[in-house]
């Protein structure tokens, strides 16, 4: 087998890789901002993501069909608001405590949440049926790529686009970005960050759980799923810098690519290869590809 | 377990203190020791008046105290918020079985593997966390952790992967055959009180104060002429070394190890011990572990298997109610009588 066969044999991983991606962008994207805004670390932000696979497997089921998905999706994106809300409720009484009090509340938070999922759900596997329409394998240049796949990829390139215009174009999208780069300086000038911080846990959480839907053909939903996505999710704001929307978009299709080659190859590294992977990127850049330099430095 | 018989002997060491007048340090110092004496006394009495199951459960405690002490000393005295202790507990855990399993079932060897283990790992991964402070620290020591559980998930041939380890025979200790209860709990107090003494010398070293320093401010600490990282990675392995020589005692009793004793829910139950103690508190953290011991092996049975609800409840009360834990309480206490 010559090389260039040998790298087209491994475009259909890739492809799952840049899915994979596109999913990891879209929980990462919601870490980072919340993070970016008060420091919170958010340890139940897979809790969410896991929420939402369950309420596809409740609505969707067997009978997967678009009518069943855009209730799902729908009703993740209520559920994804109220809960970011709710975190933001509990967060905002421990504003002037530092990150670690923080941190330890929202994974109460998560360890209350798998609990009770799995009190409810029990500790089976469940799995997501694709849209029919997107369910079978397409053949591009002699190899075979999963339509729903190529479809996320396409989902989640929309996503970015206007996740960016939104950041980048808009009053909102510049309120956030200043609360994310000096909190107090808005609240001098006569803005209560509160909103947008109630706003942008919000948006975190309709992402994450909306994330469990399209994530469901994927990745099924069970207990400890959280804890795999919680970790990818922060290994991709980690490596892209946290607080930067673009940063989570470079690290989640850089950590996706190397997780689904790394566990095609060679699969029993797979996690070392992983760690590798941040690591060369803490060390070449401290605060994570696209993040300020001085977040990852000592003081 | 044994709080009744605790308090029993405090009401009567006052009593027999002698009345005539000491000097004034021995009048503050002499309680104590008589209360250090009367405790280590009831540790090792343990075995003679507790019955089996409560052995057993205090070995346990013996052995994740020890973890907990190895957190204080990372996050509590030197201000690094680790969640990858528990994965150096489990590389311990790995080390010692796979030591006994293989080479030797000398528990002595066992332990000093799992430290060795334990230390290499912390060692290999924390050059890295080092460079990052808090929430950053925080982040990156959880996926170490998590990396660590996948690896041991996936090297299916030398861990057994998801299954775990298990077959560990029961290791000896000269000629004594650790698998009697009584045995193994005096062995492990040693060995546990040992690591307890070094860790609070280490805390109160001026290698200790120094970690101090830093943990409350870095830059001016490194400003006097410290170099920081060294002290920070130095005291990072160290705690890697004691969260491996913990996890060998675990194991040297439990005999199984397994992934999830590397994961995220084994450095959440340790995080919740520590910060119930008070984070910079070993004393605190022994309260703490033996809390978390308790939840693990005391909910009434139509609870079994909550525990991580249970858990989860307890650090979201813990976060808004109970501001500096155990070691916090006499300084509140007070203040409510003033």
């Amino acid at each position: 087998m010559g090389f260039l066969e040998g790298v087209t044999a491994q475009l259909p991983t890739l492809v799952s890789g840049l899915a994979m991606g596109c999913l990891l962008y879209t929980l990462a994207l919601g870490l980072s901002l919340i993070f970016g805004m008060m420091d919170v670390l958010n340890l139940a932000h897979g809790t969410l993501y896991l929420a939402g696979a369950y309420v596809g497997v409740l609505v969707i089921g067997d009978s997967p069909s678009w009518s069943t998905y855009l209730v799902a999706l729908l009703l993740a994106a209520l559920l994804g608001i109220a809960l970011g809300g709710l975190l933001a409720g509990m967060v905002m009484p421990l504003a002037g405590r530092g990150h670690m009090d923080q941190a330890l509340l929202t994974l109460g938070l998560a360890l209350i949440g798998a609990s009770l999922m799995e009190a409810w759900f029990g500790g089976d596997i469940h799995n997501v049926s694709a849209p029919p329409a997107l369910s079978g394998n397409v053949e591009i240049l002699g190899q075979f790529y999963p339509v729903y796949r190529l479809a996320l990829i396409a989902l989640g390139a929309v996503a970015a686009v206007l996740v960016t215009l939104l950041l980048r174009r808009t009053a909102v999208g510049a309120l956030v970005r200043a609360t994310v780069s000096d909190r107090d300086m808005v609240r001098a000038i006569g803005i209560d960050t509160r909103l947008i911080l109630f706003g942008v846990f919000g948006f975190g959480g309709l992402l994450a759980v909306c994330a469990g839907i399209l994530g469901g053909p994927l990745l099924g939903a069970a207990p400890g799923l959280d804890h795999y996505v919680l970790l990818i999710a922060l290994i991709v704001v980690v490596v892209g810098g946290l607080g930067s929307p673009a940063g989570a978009l470079l690290g989640a299709l850089l950590i996706g690519v190397v997780q689904s080659l790394g566990t095609a190859l060679v699969p029993s590294v797979a996690p070392f290869l992983l760690f590798g992977a941040m690591a060369l990127v803490l060390i070449l850049r401290p605060g994570g590809l696209l993040g300020r330099v001085s977040d990852g430095e000592p003081a | 377990m044994s709080t009744e018989s605790a308090t029993a002997e405090l009401a009567e060491v006052p009593a027999e203190t002698p009345a005539e007048p000491r000097s004034p340090s021995w009048r503050r110092t002499g309680p104590r020791i008589l209360l250090a004496t009367a405790s280590v006394g009831l540790l090792f009495g343990a075995p003679w008046y507790l019955d089996v199951f409560a052995v057993s459960v205090a070995t346990q405690l013996l052995s994740f105290s020890l973890l907990a002490a190895s957190l204080v000393l990372v996050m509590g005295t030197a201000g690094m918020p680790s969640l990858a202790q528990s994965a150096y507990f489990g590389v311990g855990g790995y080390a010692a079985g796979l030591l006994a399993i293989h080479v030797t079932q000398s528990a002595v060897a066992m332990l000093v593997c799992a430290a060795l283990a334990g230390l290499v790992f912390a060692a290999a991964t924390g050059w890295l966390l080092i460079r990052t402070r808090a929430s950053y620290f925080l982040m990156l020591s959880l996926a170490i952790g998590e990396l660590l559980a996948a690896g041991a998930n996936g090297w299916m041939d030398v861990t057994g992967g998801s299954d775990g380890l298990f077959g560990i025979p029961s290791p000896t200790l000269g000629g004594l055959d650790l698998a009697v209860e009584g045995y193994l709990y005096l062995y492990t107090l040693v060995m546990a009180l040992g690591t307890f003494v070094v860790v609070a010398l280490i805390r109160a070293s001026p290698f200790g104060l120094a970690l101090r320093g830093i943990r409350d401010s870095e830059s001016r600490m490194r400003a006097l002429g410290y170099r920081t990282g060294w002290y920070k990675f130095a005291v990072f392995c160290i705690g890697g070394a004691v969260a491996g020589v913990s996890g060998a005692l675990w194991v040297t009793q439990i005999r199984f190890v397994s992934p999830h004793d590397l994961g995220f829910m084994a450095s959440a139950f340790v995080l919740v011990a520590v910060i119930i103690g008070g984070a910079d508190s070993l004393l605190g953290a022994l309260v703490g572990a033996a809390t978390i011991i308790a939840i693990r092996n005391f909910l009434p049975t139509e609870w079994e298997g909550q525990g991580p609800l249970v858990l989860g409840v307890l650090l979201v009360v813990i976060v808004y109610t109970f501001r500096g834990g155990v070691a916090a309480l006499p300084a509140r206490l007070a203040a409510l009588r003033k």
